[in-house]
């Protein structure tokens, strides 16, 4: 039947003056699931729009009594709850209770039986969810017994109640969890209170479950339920009843329970109260008493979890949240129970052994713990143990009983030292991706979850480590050992081992740090001569290198040491092993970063500097490297030039540093001179661009200093990059912009972009503002500017956006070229970005940068452009907060707020700008904050639209804001507009509400959060259709408040002298101020 | 003052580790363990440099197996050039990449894909017995070296690494789509590429025109490359056709007076330092104490033969001469007397003893160092049969050099040649 199914056919089903055919419906949703292609397309619209149809919902009890097919059913539900969730209000009310009784009745009827508990679980879960949709507008206004009713119910048949417990359930989470930003705050804060007031119905009936049900089903859901109530329920509900001890000695040992009771225990756990500690040390003997039987303390826990099931798994994932948050939380409180003190060391070998499972997430659980524990232990390493008794006995006891402490914990920090050790995690990431320009290129992350990890480790071992460094040395030591005589070895043990052992750099007094390394490295030396093979041999290398890199301190200390790594380092560049010389650049940086000085220096036993040692051999070291290693290479040795203070020395350096590629350059400009068509060879194009990448790395390296190099090549250089450019165009221009792709013109853009990053990477370097500006600054807009106005688009580089933007953020007032600039970039970029939101979207942001640089370093620029410019600036920022990429947007916002803040410095320019643009501003504004596609900016919008509201309420407009107003009109004017904005756009919401939310506008002005909630709220209305009944809001509620934020905004302003002018003044304060006053002088006198 | 003392030694004996940890690190450390590797500093010019107290002899040793053994062992060439040029099968021919440490005279495989591929020179340590009558040398210029592999109408050069530098066009058989048989045809050269000159320079021929000449002798490749060379001599112009200038590299015989005349007479290269070819030598791969290589500033020490201050700037500062460096090691075994045995008693006062000891003993060796190394040059220079030499510059040189080694290295004299290399354990008179 579905086969030859028809549009026509299916369109019947919307036609409303018939009787709905099930029959058709079946087909129509079967077609739709399972159909494919042209029939499956028609299936899913009538489907769509039958369900927007507006009486869609009147056919839902016919669909969910005859229709035979699930999927039918759960359309119908679909229908119901869109249907609930928007327009319950406009619903008429006989028609509410109707739905809600029908629900009810087939929630009753689902439920009542076990087998069909079971069977129709998922339209079960469908039904509930629907009646808790329906509570939250119902209950306790129109449905005030529901809490007794659904208690009542629940005793007449275990499985009504067991699905009973689960709408409890879904209502704690509606009401509780996910309130936030779906339903008004007001509402929300009902909802609670009238929960914890009949809370305690629930409790009994939860209690009467535990105690006396034998159901499993039932029990397991209470539990489930249970769990849900302990983060908001009355404490006393937890400590002053049994049920902490029902919890663990009814069901933490019974398999089927054991996971939820565990959490409901770490729930309990987690509350930070101090009137309940003997229920809490309580909490911690009976629940360890209960687990040590469960889980003999002698158990492999590493084996268990890798062997064992998934409730298994989960149990020994719930347990290490139980410990570690009962350890966190009231750890002190057991600590001083001396007679605990076995219970505790029992319960720290759990946490250890648990540490020990191959499992990140679990083991991040206990880092957390082991962290918190090490942290505290050695904030208080020096202090003594303080207990009332010792405080007494201070001046006998103290130097004896001030560690016990830490002696309690000593074995077990042992312990946690060594899992520490052999579970160290990555200390970096290197991705090799390709670049736009095809290179292959390694990339170091910054944030992954593995380098997290180290972080947190690393803390914990570096305190552990000062806690007890001979322990930690002991524990490498016979790791290290275990490496050599081979009981441990592996390549995975030996990178751990030594991520270890380079983390806690720092952590040892510095002679013990240097006879440890001396070892570490003289073992790891031995290893690498006994291992056969390169893999090996290389692996043991790197990791060498990697630890000598991490004690710059230990270099530093011994140069011949450091000139010798560095030497083999060089030699390490010549080998063809995969990695080595990748690993050999990387240490090499790494440790030029660190001992920069050092070489730079005349060492002792030396007749020069080892810079120029290098800088001799510079040809022979770097050529086997690739290009990216070579760049690297150089941006290493342009650290250790910076480390040279005295400029003519630096300058000499420097000078011998770019020697190698700047005879290249040299050579390929001269060749240019007597014929400029070398610039379109495809070899010198590349030369080209690869001198200019060695050139950026040194300009990173070097900072200001490098200007030298900069001048010696600038002027060429731009030279280049006009060829380059008009090369680039003129290829485009003739044969379309494919060319792009062509392997010459990449490399052509390639010279193009690293002239630019050059230019900018040593701008914003630079330290003399005033030489950039008069020297650098106008060769470069001559040779840049007019070429990227007058390009293709296609052949325009977002680079040189963003350079101006660098050269702006850095030269700030010294810039005079603004307008220049923006002739040359503004229009003809915006032109290639406001067709849509996506098309060029580097071009896009770099865009709004320069805007947001203009703007808050040059803005006096604004001011003197024409007006009609201007706007088109003002345009562009509106524009960029409309989009929904992300980072635009906020610096559309951002640019905005700091511009309404510069024009209210200019208070001339500031008047008319409020006339021209205030309400098309506001206008904009609220298109994006009720658009839910812009939640994010949230908290900016309330920024700038409180505040807006402000400077109305504040008089700081003095110009009328329409000609058909005076001054004193602007906020009533303000208000107006806005109600008309909002009563035109959402037509469904009625008067009062739109009233009241732009009151509350202007009372929260002073309180962006309390102002963003409000916004907030406005944003749950407007998805709801108000209907006529208001009670539902809280309106009166939300008035109060609003009146009381007035109020206290008053009272504050009132407390400043000033604030509030003398016709603001209440009469009487005025006469009591002036008493005072006069008070004041008469007490002077006297005086 | 007991505590002084004790402190003193203590931060000796911390000394003493330190130096013995760099030495490690400088000497024993390493993934490709090749003996003398020349990318590696010149063993004798490195200030960490320690002796064995004997002739090193196994770079000698080491050549005879391996010419004994080329003899004997070869690989498939055919296979191999088609695997790197492409022309042909795409059989494997790889093999697992054996470590081959220490494993004397042994033949290397070549290596995977275009790893591994070049042939490297040792540092010569000492003159080969038969350096003047079997021995090329090669003037070396400063560049990257790449193999260049031509076929299937592109070029392309590769790092010793096996990394892809660059592909262009060229004129060799088979490395531009503008030549006939482009598609047949295939080059296989060793070249030193200088980024300045735009050039290739071309050491070596491993295939031309598809006919592989790895398992020739060293002579016939280096006339091979020049015959082919000068029939097409568009190369050395760099065209649309041909990105790079191709260079073949001269050579000449090993005779002092040659090599003393080419170092004077100016070259279009900027030399790097010079490599020295065995004749019999077929191509091999990786490090190989067949080839050769120093610096133009250590001719005069190692070949007696002198060279320009031009090429002298070039020496590291650290190292003047070797008596200096002698001087240095001495220097540093000072500190480590505190703890070998007749210094164990922790007074300060016998290190001061130590260190008088140590300079007194150097002044006695001197003269007869002089006398030694002067016989050994003087048989090297009876082989070369060039009787003419500046005997003054060379003993200016060699002076130094050798300080204080025959203090105490008396049984020096049974092995009769070149023991001049090394240094004796620093004497200690107490």
């Amino acid at each position: 039947m579905s086969t030859t199914m028809t549009a026509d056919q299916a369109s019947r089903l919307l036609d409303f003056s018939q009787k709905l055919d099930i029959n058709l419906l079946d087909s129509v949703v079967g077609c739709m699931l399972t159909g494919i292609g042209q029939e499956q397309r028609v299936a899913q619209e009538v489907l769509t729009t039958l369900k927007e149809h507006p009486d869609a919902w009147t056919r839902v009890d016919t669909i969910l009594e005859f229709s035979q097919n699930l999927q039918t059913k759960y359309y119908a539900l679909q229908i119901l709850e869109t249907v609930i969730r928007a327009r319950w209000k406009v619903l008429p009310r006989q028609q509410c209770e109707g739905i809600k009784k029908y629900i009810v009745g087939l929630i009753i009827k689902a439920s009542s039986q076990t087998e069909e508990l079971e069977k129709e679980k998922v339209y079960l879960g469908k039904l509930n969810m629907i009646l808790v949709q329906i509570l939250k507008y119902e209950w306790p206004r129109n449905w005030p017994t529901f809490i007794s009713d659904i208690v009542g119910a629940s005793k007449t048949n275990e499985s009504l109640c067991q699905n009973n417990m689960v709408i409890l359930k879904l209502l704690s989470e509606e009401v509780f969890d996910f309130s936030s930003g779906q339903m008004t705050q007001a509402k929300a804060k009902h909802l609670k209170d009238s929960m914890c007031s009949e809370f305690s119905q629930i409790f009994t009936l939860c209690q009467f479950v535990m105690e006396n049900s034998q159901n499993a089903p039932l029990v397991g859901s209470t539990l489930e339920t249970l769990l849900r109530f302990l983060n908001w329920i009355p404490l006393g509900y937890i400590f002053e009843t049994k049920l902490i001890s029902t919890l663990i000695y009814k069901f933490l040992n019974v398999p089927l329970f054991r996971n939820v009771t565990l959490k409901c225990l770490t729930e309990i756990a987690g509350v930070q109260v101090s009137q309940y500690d003997e229920q809490f040390v309580q909490l911690f003997t009976l629940a360890m008493a209960q687990l040590k039987e469960m889980l003999p303390l002698s158990t492999n826990i590493k084996e268990a979890y890798k062997h064992g099931r998934d409730d298994e798994q989960n149990f020994i994932q719930n347990l290490s949240l139980f410990l570690c948050t009962i350890l966190k939380e009231h750890g002190q409180l057991i600590e001083k129970r001396t007679e605990l003190s076995e219970t505790l060391l029992e319960a720290l070998h759990y946490l250890i052994v648990i540490s020990e499972v191959e499992e990140t997430e679990i083991f991040k659980i206990c880092l957390e713990y082991w962290n918190s524990l090490a942290a505290d232990l050695y904030s208080h390493r020096e202090s003594p143990f303080t207990s009332a008794i010792s405080s007494l006995l201070i001046h006998k006891q103290a130097p004896n009983e001030a560690p016990s402490r830490r002696q309690f914990y000593n074995p077990v920090l042992s312990k946690v030292r060594r899992v520490m050790i052999s579970r160290m995690a990555k200390p970096e990431e290197v991705l090799v991706v390709e670049n736009e320009q095809g290179e292959v290129v390694r990339e170091f992350l910054k944030d992954t979850d593995s380098i997290t990890l180290y972080k947190n480790m690393r803390e914990t071992l570096v305190y552990l480590t000062h806690l007890d460094y001979a322990d930690t040395e002991t524990i490498m030591t016979e790791k290290l050992h275990n490496q050599v005589n081979g009981t441990e070895w592996s390549w995975k043990n030996l990178n751990t081992l030594c991520w270890a052992i380079g983390s806690i750099s720092g952590a040892m007094h510095e002679e013990d740090e240097k006879r440890f390394l001396v070892m570490v490295i003289k073992d790891l030396l031995g290893l690498c001569e006994q291992k056969r093979g390169k893999d090996n041999k290389a692996i043991i290398a790197s990791n060498i290198m990697y630890v000598v890199g991490q004690y710059p301190r230990f270099l530093r200390a011994h140069w011949r040491f450091l000139k010798t790594v560095v030497n083999k380092l060089f030699e390490f560049m010549h080998e063809t092993h995969d990695g080595v010389q990748d690993m050999a650049c990387d240490t090499f940086i790494k440790i030029a970063q660190k001992c920069r000085r050092h070489f730079v220096q005349v060492q002792v036993g030396e007749v020069m500097p080892f810079i120029e040692e290098i800088l001799n051999s510079i040809n022979t070291i770097i050529c086997d490297l690739q290009p990216q290693q070579v760049h690297t290479f150089y941006e290493a040795v342009g650290m250790m030039i910076s480390a040279q203070t005295d400029p003519t020395a630096q300058e000499h350096l420097l000078e011998k540093y770019m020697a190698l590629p700047n005879q290249v350059w040299d050579s390929i400009i001269s060749q240019a001179t007597q014929n400029v068509q070398i610039l379109k060879d495809p070899e010198a194009v590349k030369q080209l661009g690869n001198i200019l990448k060695t050139n950026v790395r040194a300009c990173k390296a070097l900072g200001h200093p490098y200007v030298l190099q900069l001048g010696r090549i600038y002027l060429d250089m731009l030279n280049v990059y006009k060829v380059m450019s008009e090369n680039v165009s003129s290829a485009i221009a003739s044969n379309g912009e494919n060319v792009t792709k062509q392997p010459l013109i990449k490399s052509m853009r390639t010279v193009k972009k690293e002239t630019l990053k050059l230019i900018s990477g040593w701008v914003s370097r630079s330290n003399d503002p005033q030489m950039v500006a008069e020297n650098f600054v106008p060769p470069l807009l001559d040779a840049v500017l007019l070429d990227y106005q007058k390009n293709v688009p296609a052949a325009r580089e977002p680079e040189v956006l963003s350079t101006m933007t660098s050269i702006v953020n850095r030269l700030e007032s010294h810039i005079k070229d603004i307008p220049q600039i923006f002739d040359a970039v503004f229009e003809c970029t915006l032109d290639m970005i406001n067709k849509d939101f996506q098309d060029y979207p580097e071009h896009r942001t770099s865009f709004f940068l320069l805007l947001q640089a203009v703007n808050s370093h040059c803005f006096q620029a604004f001011l003197t452009i024409p007006p009609a410019q201007f706007k088109l600036v003002l345009d562009s920022v509106i524009w960029a907060f409309k989009h929904t990429m992300r980072n635009v947007a906020d610096t559309g916002l951002g640019i905005l707020y700091q511009m309404l803040q510069n024009v209210a410095m200019e208070d001339a320019a500031a008047q008319s700008f409020y006339q021209t643009y205030y309400t098309d501003i506001l206008q904009h504004l609220f298109s994006v904050v009720t658009d839910s596609s812009h939640t994010a900016g949230l908290t900016m919008h309330a920024t700038i639209l409180a505040y807006m509201f402000s400077l109305v309420e504040m008089n700081k407009i003095t110009v009328p804001l329409s000609a058909t107003i005076t001054v004193d009109q602007n906020m009533p004017y303000v208000q107006e507009f806005l109600a008309n904005l909002l009563s035109t756009a959402f037509p469904h919401l009625n008067s009062t509400q739109i009233k009241l939310f732009i009151e509350g506008l202007f009372s929260f002005d002073q309180d962006i959060s309390a102002f963003k909630e409000h916004l907030r709220d406005f944003l749950v209305q407007i998805r709801e259709f108000a209907g006529e009944d208001n009670s539902d809001l809280f309106l009166e509620e939300k008035e109060a408040a609003i009146k009381q934020a007035q109020e206290e905004k008053r009272n504050l302003q009132m407390s400043v002298p000033g604030i509030l002018g003398p016709h603001e003044m209440p009469e009487e304060m005025q006469e009591e101020s002036s008493l005072a006053t006069t008070t004041g002088c008469i007490g002077g006198y006297d005086a | 003052m007991k505590l002084t003392a004790y402190t003193f030694t203590f931060t000796l004996q911390g000394t003493r580790r330190m130096d013995e940890l760099t030495t490690a690190l400088a000497f024993s450390f390493g993934v490709t363990n090749d003996p003398n590797a020349s990318t590696a500093p010149h063993p004798r010019y490195s200030a960490l440099y320690k002796h064995r107290g004997e002739v090193d002899r196994a770079q000698e040793r080491r050549r005879s197996a391996l010419l004994q053994n080329q003899k004997d062992k070869r690989f498939d060439y055919v296979t191999l050039a088609r695997r790197l040029t492409g022309v042909g099968t795409e059989e494997d021919n790889g093999g697992s990449e054996e470590e081959q440490m220490e494993v004397e005279g042994k033949a290397r495989r070549p290596g995977k894909r275009y790893k591994d591929q070049l042939m490297l020179s040792e540092w010569m340590l000492e003159v080969p017995q038969d350096f003047v009558s079997e021995w090329m040398m090669v003037p070396c210029p400063i560049g990257r070296r790449n193999l260049i592999v031509a076929s299937k109408g592109q070029t392309s050069s590769y790092a010793k690494n096996g990394y892809c530098m660059n592909r262009f066009a060229s004129l060799l058989p088979g490395g531009s789509k503008n030549l006939s048989c482009w598609n047949k045809d295939s080059t296989i050269l060793d070249c030193v590429y200088s980024e300045v000159n735009r050039t290739y320079y071309v050491l070596d021929v491993m295939c031309w025109r598809s006919q592989p000449v790895y398992d020739s002798e060293t002579e016939f490749r280096f006339y091979w490359l020049q015959a082919k060379f000068e029939d097409i001599p568009e190369i050395l112009t760099p065209s649309k056709r041909n990105a790079f200038r191709f260079e073949v590299l001269p050579n000449f015989t090993c005779d002092s007076d040659t090599l003393q005349n080419v170092l004077a007479s100016p070259m279009n290269i900027e030399l790097d330092g010079l490599l020295f070819y065995h004749k019999r030598a077929h191509y091999a791969f990786g490090t190989t104490p067949l080839v050769l290589w120093l610096k133009a500033f250590m001719l005069p020490e190692i070949l007696g033969v002198p060279v320009s201050a031009q090429h002298m700037a070039q020496r590291p500062t650290s190292y003047s001469t070797f008596s200096h460096h002698a001087e240095q090691v001495r220097t540093n075994a000072v500190s480590r007397k505190s703890t070998t045995p007749h210094t164990r008693s922790r007074s300060s006062d016998n290190i001061d003893i130590g260190v008088g000891g140590g300079q007194s003993s150097e002044g006695v060796a001197m003269d007869t160092g002089g006398q030694k190394s002067r016989r050994h040059r003087a048989r090297w220079r009876r082989k070369a049969k060039s009787g003419s030499m500046e005997v003054e510059t060379v003993e200016n040189v060699a002076n130094g050099c050798r300080s204080d080694r025959d203090g105490t290295k008396s049984d020096g004299d049974d092995t009769g040649e070149i023991q001049w290399l090394s240094l004796p354990p620093t004497p200690c008179k107490m």
